[in-house]
């Protein structure tokens, strides 16, 4: 394991411990490591296209979250991913030389700054479900405290949704 | 063993499926119809146009990973693409 790995995987570790009993945030933290491990095995037994095989592991993730997520925030982490397999799309296109290629640098940067940022969110409002279930806590009607409060419960509304999918049955 | 087009058709089938798939991730589907006719459609697309695409216009090489992105990326775009046709179509043509 790199620095990188055992960094991320202390993140996980934490991100998990802050949405204890959050069911949602624990799917989608494990789905986001299993698309992760995934990747990183193949890719460092040296085959080929990997980030071919990077970006299909992201995008069954993407799909899953559009025919699975409730709420609003979940489908941020739709978005992130959505934002993973762009990039993996753009750099294999770059190494097949469709394209000029993004330096690899560049491109680990990219996704290792969205898979922190999907750690950091579905972490936080993994967090924040339990804690926000309560407004005791917080002063005054109209101060920055509330106003943060309100909107972050707006992201625990149930998304709109297409009827087909299974998010709001 | 297949022969050689077969192989070409079927790398050229995988690319147009994979671009369709990935069409549904960037643009989600809103009823099981619209997933089916897009999904049809992008497929369709990547087959027919991903050859004439990549030899007219993307000008790579003749090799199968060319074969197969090139149909990808047809039935990756194609949806949007033909949307955009028809709306610039529809402003020309102004309202009815």
């Amino acid at each position: 394991m790199t620095g990188v790995d055992t960094s991320l995987l202390i993140g996980l570790c934490v991100a998990l411990a802050v949405s204890v009993g959050n069911k949602r945030a624990w799917g989608w933290l494990l789905a986001g490591a299993a698309s992760y491990t995934a990747s990183v095995l193949y890719w460092r037994s040296g085959l080929p296209y990997a980030p071919f095989i990077a970006g299909m592991c992201d995008a069954l993730i993407c799909l899953a979250i559009y025919f699975w997520a409730k709420t609003r925030w979940e489908m941020m982490v739709w978005r992130l991913f959505q934002a993973s397999v762009l990039v993996n799309i753009v750099y294999l296109g770059g190494t097949l030389n469709a394209w000029p290629s993004p330096s690899h640098n560049a491109y680990s940067i990219i996704l290792e700054l969205i898979n922190w940022a999907a750690l950091l969110w579905i972490g936080g409002n993994g967090a924040y479900q339990p804690v926000g279930a309560s407004t005791d806590a917080l002063p005054t009607a109209g101060g920055p405290l509330r106003r943060l409060h309100r909107a972050l419960s707006a992201l625990h509304k149930p998304r709109a949704t297409p009827a087909f999918t299974k998010a709001g049955r | 063993m297949m022969d050689w087009p077969t192989v070409a058709v079927a790398i050229k089938a995988l690319g147009a499926s994979l671009g369709a798939f990935l069409a549904l991730v960037f643009q989600p589907p809103k009823s099981t119809r619209d997933l089916l006719i897009r999904s049809l459609f992008a497929f369709a697309s990547g087959m027919i146009f991903g050859d004439p695409a990549r030899e007219q216009y993307l000008k790579w090489p003749e090799r199968w990973e060319y074969w197969l992105a090139s149909a990808a990326l047809v039935a990756l775009v194609s949806w949007a693409v033909y949307g955009a046709a028809i709306r610039l179509i529809g402003a020309y043509k102004g309202p009815k």
